[in-house]
């Protein structure tokens, strides 16, 4: 029976995804028995270039665009099959993620033929790493309130101002960034913004790394000093980034990253066969239920985009629910599993204490429980 | 949702929207049932039925569950099935349903049944449907049950409830044959129609609440103007979908084995969600959500009663949990599989 407001009508997998699941398990299996990596939560944000590029070899980036591009043309339910894999796997495809998942996606809707020419390929290789070029210091949870500047200039654009919590800034080659190229007017904070494509490694950028509670630098300030970006960098039309980015962030949002962050862990601590008993046996049994329940609602956006919709409030529940089981994940994992928290110690400790010492990004990162509520509610006609 | 779950749907909110507001057994109701044809939904063809229909059954369930009707469908319906499975004849009316794998257990000897202590029989009915094991089989029999003037007690939800102490010699079955079926597809089946009912249930929840919130002002505005609000009513709402995923997804389930995994899946989460939206329901309506004269209470009080019903979360976890341990480093094929619980 179908949920009147939210719409998560169920997806089928299409025919041949049996074996493409086979084929991607084995491929990391082997990788997995070779050394290659080993299991990571959040694994989509575990930068490695060289396996980034395996990936790309392989298909597995891209998979849905054209393939004049270096894409596979394939269904977003394919897709879906291959990233759920590799995420419940815990490798490291943090150098391809965002571009696959978003940046991409965006300069094929949005940006010039040149530009996807230009960069299409790179990222369906892993050749190249893109940045989400969104918060500020003074535009976080609102984003609209961003004072990074694109003032127009013959023949391109003039870039000024700091973007900060870029992840992979200090190592991206590309970053969507979103800037002022309006003043801000009274009563339309949305207005006056444009989303451009900037690359990173030029005269004028400064980059520097920011090291989080963890100790890892995977997030970086990012410095504008009058950067020149010729006019074949901007998507969309100029004024219409807020349309852009909101449509960017429906891609972000909806996807199995999103409640299999922790995946890993979980995994761990079963095939560890530290779990035992029956307060253990009812903590993840509880856990597997809303797995696959959200498992299913991700499917179906998956499905969604198959039929070419762009479900940005059932993305905006699945990430909510999602990132709140990742939240509670670690914690319950700590009771069921009996295992003490221990970095430098063998493998579920680490990743038991890395995941609570990571569990505060989950809710903060691509949009927080707060902002999604808010927009679920508005979905639900109550503002 | 194929054609004939989306038509079944409609159907039920035909036959249940307009049904009165008291709990008990409202016979008016239940005839414009059996009418339509729900009882004997999961009977073969050649009876009339739709056969193994159980997605389809479940959008039954969930307009049912919306409406807030207080009738033993989901159990006759099981027990219907069960009957006609078993070749057994499928008498008229309204049916009570014991199954295995809830206690306290039972034993068959013979055509006696034998338990230990008080069995709960909700709706108790006439006839008594009962899937037990027996010898490495499950056995289905029918017994007549001698309904007392008065049933003593009644659930959350409103349902009579029979506390029957085992009868002098056992229970005796007046038919029994073997089900030819996994012995947890009965239980998977009531509980997959309980987790459809308590998915409707919530869902019509959540629209209340939406309409109160915008209609009820207080401090000079809507109460559905103030942020906390409305993250309670996302909240609610992301529950009841939640709920209605694992709905869907036990519906969809292509075999006997895949059905109780996931049907375990879907009760779980749909009696782990009735407690949070039912409260937060409540929350939202203030006073007046509390009174009898209001509608909410039918809604809330069914689904604190369905989700104990064919197993409550704590239920289905620990034995989703057991497979989950088991499985040990196959979770995640398991997962995407199906675990057979």
């Amino acid at each position: 029976m179908a949920n009147a407001r939210f719409s998560f009508p169920a997806a089928e997998l299409p025919e041949g995804s049996d074996s493409l699941r086979t084929e991607i398990r084995d491929f990391l299996d082997a990788q997995r028995k070779a050394g290659r990596f080993s299991p990571h939560c959040s694994g989509w944000m575990v930068f490695d270039r060289a396996f980034s590029q395996l990936c790309g070899a392989r298909g597995y980036i891209g998979m849905t665009w054209p393939k004049k591009y270096g894409g596979g043309e394939r269904s977003p339910l394919e897709r879906f099959v291959v990233i759920e894999e590799l995420l419940a796997a815990g490798a490291p495809v943090g150098a391809h993620w965002v571009g696959d998942r978003q940046s991409g996606p965006q300069i094929l809707r949005h940006g010039s033929e040149e530009l996807r020419e230009q960069v299409l390929p790179l990222v369906t290789r892993g050749d190249i790493t893109f940045a989400i070029g969104m918060s500020e210091p003074d535009a976080g949870s609102d984003l609209a309130n961003i004072r990074s500047r694109a003032d127009k200039v013959d023949g391109g654009w003039r870039l000024n101002g700091r973007k900060i919590w870029t992840t992979n800034g200090h190592r991206a080659d590309y970053m969507i960034g979103l800037f002022r190229t309006d003043p801000r007017a009274e009563g339309a904070r949305h207005a006056g913004m444009t989303q451009f494509v900037v690359p990173l490694a030029q005269e004028g950028i400064t980059r520097r790394p920011i090291r989080d509670l963890l100790g890892e630098e995977d997030f970086a300030e990012i410095t504008f000093d009058d950067v020149f970006l010729p006019d074949r960098y901007v998507l969309g039309q100029p004024g219409e980034g807020w349309a852009l980015v909101t449509a960017e962030l429906a891609y972000e949002r909806g996807g199995p990253e999103r409640f299999l962050s922790v995946f890993p862990l979980f995994a761990e601590t079963l095939a560890a066969g530290a779990a035992s008993g029956q307060v253990a046996e009812r903590i993840i049994g509880r856990l597997v239920t809303h797995l696959v329940s959200l498992r299913e609602m991700s499917m179906s956006i998956a499905g969604q985009l198959a039929k070419g919709d762009l479900p940005s409030l059932e993305a905006a529940v699945v990430k909510d629910l999602g990132n709140a089981l990742e939240r509670e994940m670690p914690e319950l994992l700590r009771l069921a599993g009996m295992a003490a928290p221990m970095r430098g110690a063998d493998e579920l400790r680490r990743m038991l204490a890395e995941a609570i010492m990571a569990a505060p990004s989950f809710t903060l990162r691509g949009g927080t429980p707060e902002v999604l509520r808010g927009i679920i509610a508005r979905g639900m006609g109550l503002r | 949702m194929n054609e004939l779950a989306s038509m079944l749907g409609d159907a039920a909110t035909r036959v249940f929207g307009n049904a009165a507001d008291d709990d008990g057994f409202d016979s008016t109701v239940w005839a414009r049932a059996e009418e339509a044809g729900f009882d004997r939904l999961l009977l073969a063809e050649s009876e009339g039925g739709a056969g193994d229909a159980f997605g389809e059954a479940a959008a039954m369930l969930g307009s049912f569950g919306a409406s807030a009707v207080a009738l033993p469908l989901a159990e006759t319906l099981v027990a219907n099935w069960c009957l006609g499975q078993a070749g057994l004849e499928i008498v008229e009316g309204p049916k009570s349903i014991l199954l295995p794998g809830l206690p306290p257990a039972l034993h068959l000897d013979g055509s006696r049944l034998h338990w230990r202590g008080l069995l709960d029989i909700a709706w108790p009915a006439s006839n008594l449907v009962i899937a037990v094991p027996e010898a490495g089989q499950t056995m289905i029999g029918i017994a007549d049950l001698a309904l007392p003037a008065d049933i003593p007690a009644t659930g959350p939800g409103g349902e009579p409830v029979l506390p029957l102490a085992e009868p002098s010699g056992g229970l005796l079955l007046k038919a029994k044959a073997p089900l030819s079926r996994a012995e947890g597809v009965p239980l998977a089946l009531l509980a997959l129609f309980k987790a459809a009912a308590i998915a409707g249930a919530l869902n019509r929840m959540t629209d209340m609440a939406v309409d109160y919130a915008n209609t009820r002002r207080q401090f000079g505005r809507a109460i559905s103007g103030f942020q906390a609000v409305q993250h309670m009513l996302a909240h609610m709402a992301s529950e009841a979908a939640a709920t209605a995923a694992a709905v869907q997804f036990a519906s969809r389930a292509a075999d006997d084995v895949g059905l109780i995994w996931a049907a375990a899946i879907a009760k779980a989460r749909a009696s782990e969600a009735a407690g949070i939206v039912a409260a937060l329901a409540h929350q939202i309506h203030g006073a007046i959500g509390f009174t009898q004269e209001f509608e909410l209470h039918r809604l809330t009080r069914r689904v604190w009663s369905w989700r104990e019903e064919a197993g409550n979360e704590a239920y289905w976890q620990d034995r989703i949990g057991k497979g989950a341990i088991a499985a040990g480093e196959t979770i995640w094929p398991s997962m995407t599989g199906g675990l057979k619980l």
